[in-house]
């Protein structure tokens, strides 16, 4: 077998990432107004990406699930669809 | 023996001990160097096996001084750099040791992860894409570069490494449950299950996947399983307030009002924001306690007023 991923290797299988894009971004507020941000956390049908595959922590998924529900409703984002 | 010497010991005699003979025989005296270091440099990487890293710093600090083109002393620098959460610092280690040796695939695979930890999401592409070109096998650099292209929804090309990943290691949850997820994503719930499950059964601590199952599952209306599930994760993870908001939602579809209306105020105590309160306001409401209803919407509203007040002052 040659698989070099294995722990007696030396190289483990890297952690689950975890790094908060708006962390690295230095975001701290997500304003509703800014939809290009705001589209990378939804999925193609306009869905909200879970925070375990954006890596968002819960506060942050909060804040940005907060965000894209107001973009909504005004018109900003939409329901459902990329268009 | 060499082992036996105190880091900084070996700092103040070693160093200059064999630095001291340039003045007498300098071909020699480099030869001597090399081997020295070639020595510190071993000795930092036994450090490194058993976790002290300090010490393995030290080594590879007198080694690189010893001698500065023994790239080895770079990429086990960019290692304890790595491993204790320098990024930055681990990534010009390891741009050091590819620029002696550009063919080191664990060394772009290292920089790689370094890159995304940093979030620095291209060129990690680019680095572990550059390690698979000099080592396919490297199922850790799939894996990788599966989380970054998933994140930045690529899925289909996330798909394909998360394969690749447990082709090379099917022993690895993470791989299963990081595929799911993508699979949850594209709506696809039956794959996204069967990937949870792979991952349950490989880690059974781990209450993410049993969380990410029961989701799929409550989606599929079989909420007995998915209620299971998510006590599995809560238990797992006593502080996972979407398992218990999940764990709410099951109870009150198969009847259960009260054990719902439990598990949201757990919800409450781990989750500041409103919407767990307004939850239990339904439920409240729903199972006819309107008093306790209205107490709980009241709460929600003066949240949902305090949250707002908090967002327009950051938005000013």
């Amino acid at each position: 077998m040659n698989k070099k991923s294995g722990r007696d290797s030396g190289l483990a299988m890297p952690k689950r990432r975890k790094s908060d894009p708006l962390v690295a971004a230095k975001i701290e507020f997500v304003d509703y107004k800014d939809v290009n941000l705001l589209r990378k956390f939804l999925s193609e049908s306009g869905k909200i990406l879970p925070a375990r595959i954006t890596g968002t922590s819960r506060t942050n998924q909060r804040m940005i699930t907060k965000a894209i529900k107001r973009a909504r409703a005004i018109g900003l984002l939409p329901f459902s669809g990329n268009s | 023996m060499i082992d036996d010497i105190d880091a900084r010991q070996v700092e103040q005699s070693e160093y200059h001990r064999v630095k001291g003979q340039d003045f007498i025989e300098p071909g020699r005296a480099a030869e001597k160097c090399l081997q020295e270091a070639l020595k510190h440099c071993q000795l930092a990487e036994s450090y490194i096996r058993d976790l002290k890293y300090d010490k393995a710093l030290l080594h590879l600090r007198i080694a690189i001084e010893l001698n500065p083109v023994l790239h080895d002393c770079y990429y086990n620098l960019g290692r304890v750099h790595f491993l204790q959460n320098n990024f930055e610092e681990a990534l010009d280690s390891f741009s050091e040791k590819i620029k002696y040796a550009p063919a080191c695939a664990e060394a772009f695979y290292f920089r790689g992860l370094a890159y995304a930890e940093l979030n620095i999401v291209a060129p990690a592409v680019d680095d572990l894409t550059l390690a698979l070109e000099l080592d396919d096998q490297l199922a850790g650099a799939y894996f990788a570069r599966a989380q970054l292209l998933a994140a930045e929804q690529f899925f289909e090309e996330a798909i394909s490494d998360y394969d690749k990943a447990i082709d090379l290691d099917p022993r690895q949850a993470d791989a299963y449950y990081g595929r799911g997820l993508v699979f949850e994503v594209l709506e696809e719930p039956d794959k996204a299950l069967s990937d949870f499950e792979k991952a349950c059964d490989i880690a059974p601590d781990f209450a993410d996947a049993f969380y990410s199952r029961a989701v799929i599952l409550a989606s599929l209306d079989r909420f007995e399983e998915a209620l299971m599930d998510f006590d599995k994760a809560t238990e797992l993870d006593s502080e996972h307030a979407e398992a218990y908001l999940g764990k709410a939602e099951c109870l009150t579809h198969l009847g259960f009002g009260a054990q719902a209306i439990e598990a949201v105020t757990d919800a409450i105590c781990l989750d500041l924001s409103a919407e767990p309160y307004l939850l239990r306001a339904a439920l409240h409401w729903r199972f006819g306690d309107q008093a306790a209803s209205f107490r709980d919407f009241s709460a929600y509203v003066s949240r949902l007023n305090a949250e707002y007040g908090k967002d327009s002052e950051q938005a000013a």
